[in-house]
């Protein structure tokens, strides 16, 4: 077994070349920016690292900025909202006080967003991974209610939902505690292990996100298996003033009624924001009037499913200092849902159990409720040529599943509440990061994670124990830029983690009263788990040409088994089964090669990605052909680990054509294989592909409106025959969306305008990793959705 | 030199994808989930869906047949209440009554043929209403009303029988007791414009008590799947439920009387009684203060 006084010398080896610094001192930059047409760029915001310093250019394109640099490491960043940014180092400079940077127009045929890899955790991905970068428009563009269901328009990315308002990402067919989410820096825990169970995100407050396709547990740790949903820190102001923007949308579907309206400023080196997001939402309607189960045909009165209306209040608060070389935010973030589930999904419908009686947008039982609490603490600091940044967090995840106990076997006055389910997950994180930059073509990570873990049970029924997990770990990752061609990345990493599992005895209750027998069986007893892992990963880049990259990721990832996996005891009502935990699984391990090609022009955007993963001691749920001894608790299914295979294919290109018509595609494909049972494994998202043609050539309008734009899209999503063992076969679908958009001012006030059509032909389809998708349940039918988002700035001094 | 790199990308990526993640014997492989089926020549299994269980019966036959192709793992033959739609399920009200409760694991050791178990070569094929019933006490009364009803079977591979595909025999039980409320048959003389019938307490039975709640109600029956309990177009509540629903009124106005109740007082003003049609049906749903239900439908 590995133990870290056998790692420490590695690290301590790889810590000690990077002891080079440079000397620093003052310097001066006096420049110009100009277009390809030899224009000024005004307005463009110019940044000095590490020095911190930035400056923004002036009418005649022209900027002046100083500060206390190494000349040799030193850099600069200019970006600007119409241009590609661009990065240049001070060595490069043959005169510092006469620089002339040509800047070239951004190419307008991605979706994604240019950033700078400012952070080295970032480039690293960046240079050898696929990553998608997602900008607010994005996700305000693709938004029905769900921030996983935003994202689920890209290639590699589906969403696993329990109707309109529950949803979880799930990446390359990979998603519960296979896919990480780092919210601002602190890996965001809940409950991600089940099926039913969503993300709890406010859709509305996503700045920036990057979506890393592919393992990058080497960097986020445990967890990062399947890929990572990285929300990056809102960007701060660079300007003093105070802005307002509002974002009210209106889904016909199932007249659902969202607002957020948000505030943020600068004063000096201070910043704050705060967000306010309420969403209240009613039956959703499917296009079908009945459906089938258990030999039934139910009805499905006025195409609306019953207790599937929701309500959502989330709110978030910011404030920060920015200074020369430390910057420091504190954010508290609330989420808090509360979502019926429909009537039929618990139990076994009946016609008669499915009337409306006209209540719409009442919430009855079973339902969940879900609250998510976060505070974080991100700091920066820059020490000379290198930057230590330090995220630190407290989350609280509550989780209640609510029904009616006698579902469950249990008269109603023995336990006098409705809480079937009840968890409360208290989380503290804290992440350090040093980066070194000895020279400009060789950067140095070295990180730490500590995460400390309380989950305490409540309810009626029993699913999971009370239980602590401690977990740590500290890696390190080298970059090095060989030459214009190539660029090498590599890492080690070394974690440890320890469940606490206690002991739980639940009550046995007597099936012909109903009422408690005195008993109680023992579902899990009290033991504990300790792991530890050592691994490691490689990285290439080669840049074909000014166009053309592949990239290529050789490495492998882990995952220590989650809590619920070694000590679950109890009916799990999402998945009407009993699951059984086992407490002797051991570390899964991943080993992956990514292979991806990029062409850029100008006209061109087209990325190929590939990917082949052998999984050893792959962590699954597994029939044990033995039925429960619990009332109504299905057959028992225990978890399991076997060896098993995962590859696929993403495609991803935009074409510009010569007048403003953009033309998308993006196809995905995604197989595996369960190498014990020769059999595929569960919920795995369907392959498709989604084509998309957008116009904005609306010229003639713009005294009126500008950034108008028209777009038609289809997605294809082929059937899905390679199903495990009890699953079945979902049948290809065909849909077409539409939509278009603006932007206005009206009485000097700026306006953007949005209208989307999901599922213009109100078809009848299922996604196969849809929770409802096990009671024959037809996704949503054809939805409006009109937003419009007021940016008002009331201050500015 | 760009060229080249281009071919090896595609060659590469093409040769991953290649390594189709098909098995070699996936495709011969069992996942079928085992065939619930009538006994012998029977026409279905025994009991059938909306079965009615009478007075004097203490027990209910069963006759069924379980095939697998790779071999029958376990068997579960399970009853619960249905009283509630699966929702409050409150308690009985009275000491002496329990709730009807039924629960039989049939393991492939029990088993003669590992891929054909046939009912009847159980020694007992009973279940039981009385003591006899492990999950019943001695001298316990069972609780009249409709309960649910299910056979389920999986096989050695892990495949199970789902109501997802209706492959699990389910149905609903009605058990009649003299002690619950007794339904006399009810007509509707359209022309006369007159409902005959009653619901009463049967005195005569000491364990009888008071009736609390009336529901009546027209369904529509589903002919193409005559089985389906049909969509309620029409209902009366009177009293107060002992198992509240989730899906109707628990109370309404007060019951004219709590021993004999005469449904010609409470039906021959409405409409909808005389307007049903030919494809609908009465149903008298009546619970005694004991927690007992009776249920009847007519045509």
């Amino acid at each position: 077994m590995l133990h870290i006084r056998s790692v420490l010398p590695i690290f301590i080896a790889l810590l000690l070349p990077q002891l080079l610094s440079g000397q620093e001192s003052q310097v001066i930059l006096r420049g110009v920016l100009l277009n390809n047409a030899n224009e000024p760029v005004a307005a463009a915001l110019i940044k000095l690292f590490p020095a911190q310093k930035q400056t923004i250019s002036d009418e005649n394109g022209a900027f002046l900025i100083e500060g206390d640099v190494n000349a040799e490491t030193a850099f600069l960043e200019i970006s600007h909202l119409a241009y590609d940014p661009v990065r240049l180092r001070l060595s490069d400079f043959a005169d510092l006080s006469n620089i002339q940077v040509t800047m070239t127009e951004k190419i307008r045929v991605l979706q994604e967003v240019g950033i700078f890899e400012r952070n080295l955790l970032t480039k690293l991905l960046h240079q050898s991974q696929p990553v998608l970068i997602l900008d607010r428009e994005f996700i305000e563009k693709n938004n029905t209610g769900t921030f996983s269901g935003a994202l689920s328009s890209l290639p590699g990315i589906n969403s696993m939902s329990l109707g309109v308002g529950i949803a979880k990402p799930v990446i390359r067919g990979m998603s519960f505690n296979r896919v990480l989410v780092n919210n601002r820096g602190i890996k965001q825990e809940g409950q991600q292990w089940g099926a039913d169970h969503g993300l709890e995100i406010d859709p509305f407050d996503v700045e920036s996100v990057e979506i890393i396709k592919g393992p990058a547990s080497l960097l986020y740790g445990s967890d990062g298996l399947g890929g990572v949903i990285n929300i990056q820190a809102d960007e701060l102001p660079e300007a003093n003033g105070s802005w307002l923007d509002l974002v009210s949308s209106y889904q016909s579907n199932n007249h659902a009624f969202s607002n957020s309206l948000r505030w943020q400023g600068r004063k000096n080196h201070w910043v704050y924001s705060a967000r306010v997001t309420h969403q209240d939402y009613g039956d959703y309607t499917v296009p079908a009037d009945e459906f089938t189960y258990a030999g039934f045909n139910l009805p499905i009165y006025e195409n609306r499913l019953k207790n599937t209306a929701g309500r959502e209040l989330h709110y978030s608060l910011m404030a920060g200092y920015q200074g020369k070389n430390a910057t420091s935010t504190w954010r508290f973030s609330a989420f808090n849902q509360d979502a019926g589930i429909f009537t039929g999904a618990i139990g076994l419908p009946r016609s008669y159990n499915l009337r409306h009686e006209n209540k719409h947008r009442d919430i009855d039982f079973p339902k969940q409720e879900n609250q998510h609490l976060m505070l974080i603490n991100n700091n920066t600091f820059v020490l000379g040529n290198h930057q230590l940044e330090l995220d630190l967090g407290i989350q609280r995840n509550k989780r209640q599943e609510l029904s009616f106990p006698g579902a469950h076997g249990i008269a109603a006055s023995a336990v006098n509440s409705n809480l079937a389910l009840g968890l409360e997950l208290f989380t503290y994180t804290a992440n350090v990061r040093y980066q070194l930059n000895p020279n400009p073509d060789y950067q140095v990570l070295f990180g730490g994670q500590f995460q400390y873990m309380d989950n305490e049970r409540d309810g009626f029924e029993f699913l999971l124990p009370n239980f602590n997990t401690t977990q740590w770990g500290f890696f390190n990752y080298h970059v090095w830029d060989i030459d214009d061609k190539w660029t090498a990345n590599a890492g080690v990493r070394y974690d440890h983690g320890r469940h606490d599992i206690q002991e739980h005895s639940q009550p046995v209750y007597d099936r012909t009263t109903l009422q408690p027998t005195g008993e109680s069986d023992e579902r899990t007893p009290a033991f504990e788990r300790q792991f530890e892992n050592f691994s490691g990963g490689a990285g290439i880049t080669h840049h074909l040409s000014a166009k053309n990259d592949i990239k290529l990721n050789v490495g492998n990832s882990f995952r220590f088994p989650t809590a619920i996996e070694l000590s679950s005891n109890g009916v799990h009502h999402g998945n009407f089964r009993h699951e059984i935990g086992d407490p002797d699984l051991q570390i899964e391990r991943g080993y992956q090669a990514d292979l991806t090609f990029r062409h850029q022009s100008e006209s061109i955007f087209l990325e190929l990605s590939a990917f082949y993963a052998y999984y050893d001691r792959y962590i699954y749920l597994a029939p044990t052909g033995r039925f429960s001894f619990l009332p109504s608790g299905g057959t028992m299914w225990q978890y399991q680990q076997n060896d098993a295979l995962f590859n696929g294919l993403e495609l991803m290109a935009n074409y510009q054509l010569l007048f403003p018509l953009k033309l998308s595609l993006a196809a995905e494909l995604v197989q595996n294989l369960n190498l014990d049972t020769d059999l595929p494994l569960p919920l795995t998202p369907a392959a498709s592909v989604f084509g998309s043609v957008e116009y904005s050539g609306f010229n003639w309008a713009n005294h009126i409106l500008s950034d108008t734009y028209v777009f038609a899209s289809a997605k294809q999503i082929f059937e899905q025959d390679r199903v495990d063992r009890n699953e079945r076969t979902t049948p290809s679908s065909f849909i077409i969306n539409a939509g278009m958009g603006f932007r206005a001012e009206v009485f000097r006030q700026k306006l953007h305008f949005k209208v989307n059509i999901n599922n213009i032909f109100n078809t009848a389809y299922f996604n196969h990793i849809s929770r409802y998708r096990l009671i024959n349940l037809p996704e949503q039918g054809r939805n409006l959705v009109v937003s419009l988002k007021v940016p008002i700035s009331f201050e500015n001094n | 030199m760009k060229k080249s790199f281009f071919l090896i990308t595609i060659a590469l990526q093409t040769l991953l994808l290649s390594a189709c993640l098909d098995s070699d014997d996936g495709e011969d492989q069992d996942l079928r989930s085992p065939e619930i089926r009538p006994s012998g020549s029977l026409q279905s299994i025994v009991p059938e869906h909306l079965s009615e269980i009478s007075s004097d019966e203490y027990s209910i036959p069963l006759a069924f047949e379980v095939r697998d192709e790779s071999g029958i793992s376990e068997i579960v033959i399970e009853s619960h209440s249905g009283f509630d739609g699966h929702t409050h399920g409150r308690t009985t009200n009275n000491g002496d009554f329990v709730l009807f409760a039924y629960n039989h694991v049939i393991t492939s050791e029990a088993m003669e043929d590992p891929f054909v178990f046939q009912s009847s070569a159980v020694d007992d094929p009973t279940i039981y209403l009385d003591g006899r019933n492990d999950l019943i006490p001695d001298g316990a009364l069972v609780l009249a009303g409709p309960y649910h009803f299910s056979i389920k079977a999986t096989d050695v591979a892990g495949n199970e029988t789902s109501y997802a595909d209706n492959t699990t025999h389910h149905g609903t039980l009605y058990i009649h007791r003299d002690y619950a409320p007794q339904i006399s048959p009810v007509a509707v003389d359209v022309s006369g414009r007159t409902v005959t019938g009653n619901v009463s307490r049967n005195t005569a039975n000491d364990s009888s008590s008071d009736i609390v709640f009336l529901w009546v109600y027209i369904s529509e029956r589903n002919e193409e799947n005559p089985m389906q309990e049909g969509e309620i177009s029409s209902e009366w509540i009177w009293g107060s439920s002992n198992w509240p629903h989730q899906f109707r009124p628990n109370s309404g106005e007060d019951l004219p009387d709590h021993q004999m109740i005469n449904l010609s007082d409470l039906l021959s003003d409405e409409q909808a009684i005389f307007d049903m049609l030919d494809n609908e049906q009465l149903t008298v749903w009546a619970e005694d203060s004991n927690g007992n239900i009776s249920v009847k439908s007519f045509e």
